[in-house]
C-alpha cells in the first residue's frame, strides 16, 4: 500500500472538534453496546449507533453531547418564569426561531415583561421593525401576542403560579395562547422537568425514523399518547427526556433537508 | 420555535468549532469499530477516504484498497454526513495507533 505522509497538511487550529479523548472514555459504552438486531422494545431494534436516526444513535449522541461542557445544549429562555412564559408565546407556529427570540429580548431589554403591563405597550414594541441578518423584518402577530402577553401578565394569580411539574403545565394550559405543547416547553425549560416532553413535527419525524410506531398519532389530537410513547422510550434508553427532547430537536432541526429525504425515502420503502 | 413547521424548544448549541462551513469542519475522533485485519496494515499519516454507506449512514474510513478500517461516529455526525450529502469530499488522517485505538483527523479533500 502507497503511504501518504502529509503531516505539513495537519491541521491544527481552536476550530476542530476534538472527540478522541471523548471516545477514549466512552470506549467501554461502545464495547457493551446492544448489537444493532437486539431488540429495545418488542418490534424496535437498538439499530447502529454508527447509523443516524437510529435508537442506538440518540444513545450515542445523548453520551457524547453530555460527556463534557464542549457542546452543553442551553435551552433556558427566561431567567424567570414570566420570562419563559413571554418568550415561549412570543415563539410558536409560523414564527423563525430567530425572530421569536429577537422580539423577546425586545420586550426583555426595554424591561416590558412584569405585570399590569398594557396591552399597548407590548404591541407597540412588537410593531417595530427588526434587523435580522440585515434584512429588515417585522414580527408576524403582533396583535394577537400582545393580547396573550399582556392577558398574562395582568392575571390575578401570578403569586399562585404552581412549581410542581405537572401542576404546572395545568397551570400553563389555562393561560389564553398556550396548548398542552407550550405549556410543556415551558415547564420543561423552567423546571428542567423529566416529566413532560415537547412533541413538535421534529420529534415526530425523529420517532418515526426510529421505528417507533406512532399508531398514527397526530401531534395536535393526540400530544399526550405521542408524549407518554416518548417519554418511555427514554426511560427504556435510560436518558433524560429533557436532555434527550432538547438534543433530538435541535439535530432533527438542524439537519432539517437530510432528514427530511431520509423520512421520505423511508415511507416511499414502506 | 422553530420553523413554520410549528412550534418547539429553542435550544442552542456552544460548539467548540464556531464555523458552520463545511469546508472548515475537521474533527479529530476515533474510529468506531476498527476492524483489526485493516488496522494492522495502516500507520499513522496513512489518508484513508471517507465514504457514506447509505443516506443514514454509517460515514466509514476505506484504506486505498477500498477495505474498512472503521466508522465514523462523532457530535457532528450529522454536520458530516450533510456536508458529505451536498458533496463535500472528506478524508480521514491517522494521528496515532495505539492499543488498537485509531485517531483519525478528518477534514476536506
Amino acid at each position: 500500500m502507497q503511504l501518504n505522509l502529509r503531516f505539513d497538511k495537519q491541521v491544527i487550529n481552536p476550530a476542530i472538534v476534538d472527540e478522541s479523548s471523548v471516545l477514549t472514555d466512552l470506549n467501554l459504552h461502545l464495547l457493551s453496546f446492544p448489537s444493532p438486531d437486539q431488540e429495545l422494545l418488542p418490534g424496535l431494534n437498538w439499530g447502529g449507533y454508527d447509523c443516524l436516526f437510529t435508537p442506538a444513535y440518540w444513545k450515542m449522541q445523548y453520551l457524547m453531547h453530555y460527556y463534557d461542557d464542549a457542546f452543553n445544549i442551553n435551552y433556558k429562555l427566561g431567567s424567570n418564569i414570566f420570562e419563559e412564559v413571554v418568550a415561549c408565546l412570543l415563539g410558536g407556529f409560523g414564527l423563525k426561531s430567530e425572530m421569536g427570540l429577537a422580539a423577546f429580548h425586545r420586550l426583555k431589554n426595554r424591561s416590558l415583561i412584569k405585570r399590569f403591563i398594557s396591552f399597548e405597550a407590548i404591541h407597540t414594541a412588537l410593531k417595530e421593525p427588526f434587523f435580522l441578518k440585515n434584512n429588515m423584518a417585522r414580527y408576524r402577530f403582533p396583535n394577537q401576542k400582545a393580547k396573550f402577553i399582556s392577558e398574562f401578565l395582568n392575571r390575578y394569580d401570578l403569586d399562585m403560579i404552581p412549581s410542581i411539574d405537572l401542576e404546572l403545565r395545568d397551570w400553563l394550559m389555562s393561560v389564553n395562547g398556550i396548548g398542552p405543547k407550550t405549556a410543556s416547553w415551558i415547564t420543561r425549560n423552567h423546571l428542567d422537568s423529566e416529566k413532560v416532553a415537547i412533541i413538535d413535527v421534529h420529534i415526530l419525524r425523529a420517532l418515526h425514523l426510529m421505528g417507533v410506531s406512532c399508531n398514527g398519532y397526530d401531534v395536535q389530537k393526540n400530544y399526550f399518547e405521542l408524549e407518554h410513547i416518548f417519554l418511555h422510550i427514554c426511560k427504556e434508553l435510560e436518558v433524560q427526556p429533557s436532555k434527550m427532547d432538547a438534543l433530538i430537536w435541535l439535530q432533527m432541526k438542524e439537519s432539517n433537508k437530510v432528514a427530511l429525504k431520509i423520512f421520505n425515502n423511508h415511507y416511499n420503502r414502506v | 420555535m422553530s420553523g413554520s413547521g410549528g412550534g418547539g424548544g429553542l435550544p442552542s448549541i456552544n460548539r467548540p468549532s464556531a464555523t458552520e462551513s463545511c469546508d472548515d469542519l475537521v474533527i479529530n475522533t476515533n474510529l468506531a469499530s476498527p476492524r483489526t485485519e485493516v488496522v494492522t496494515h495502516l500507520e499513522p499519516g496513512n489518508i484513508l477516504d471517507i465514504r457514506l454507506e447509505g443516506d443514514q449512514g454509517p460515514i466509514v474510513a476505506v484504506d486505498g484498497n477500498g477495505n474498512v478500517a472503521g466508522s465514523i461516529i462523532s457530535r457532528e455526525q450529522l454536520r458530516l454526513l450533510s456536508c458529505i450529502v451536498a458533496g463535500t469530499q472528506f478524508v480521514a488522517e491517522i494521528l496515532s495507533i495505539i492499543n488498537g485505538q485509531c485517531q483519525v483527523q478528518i477534514r476536506t479533500r
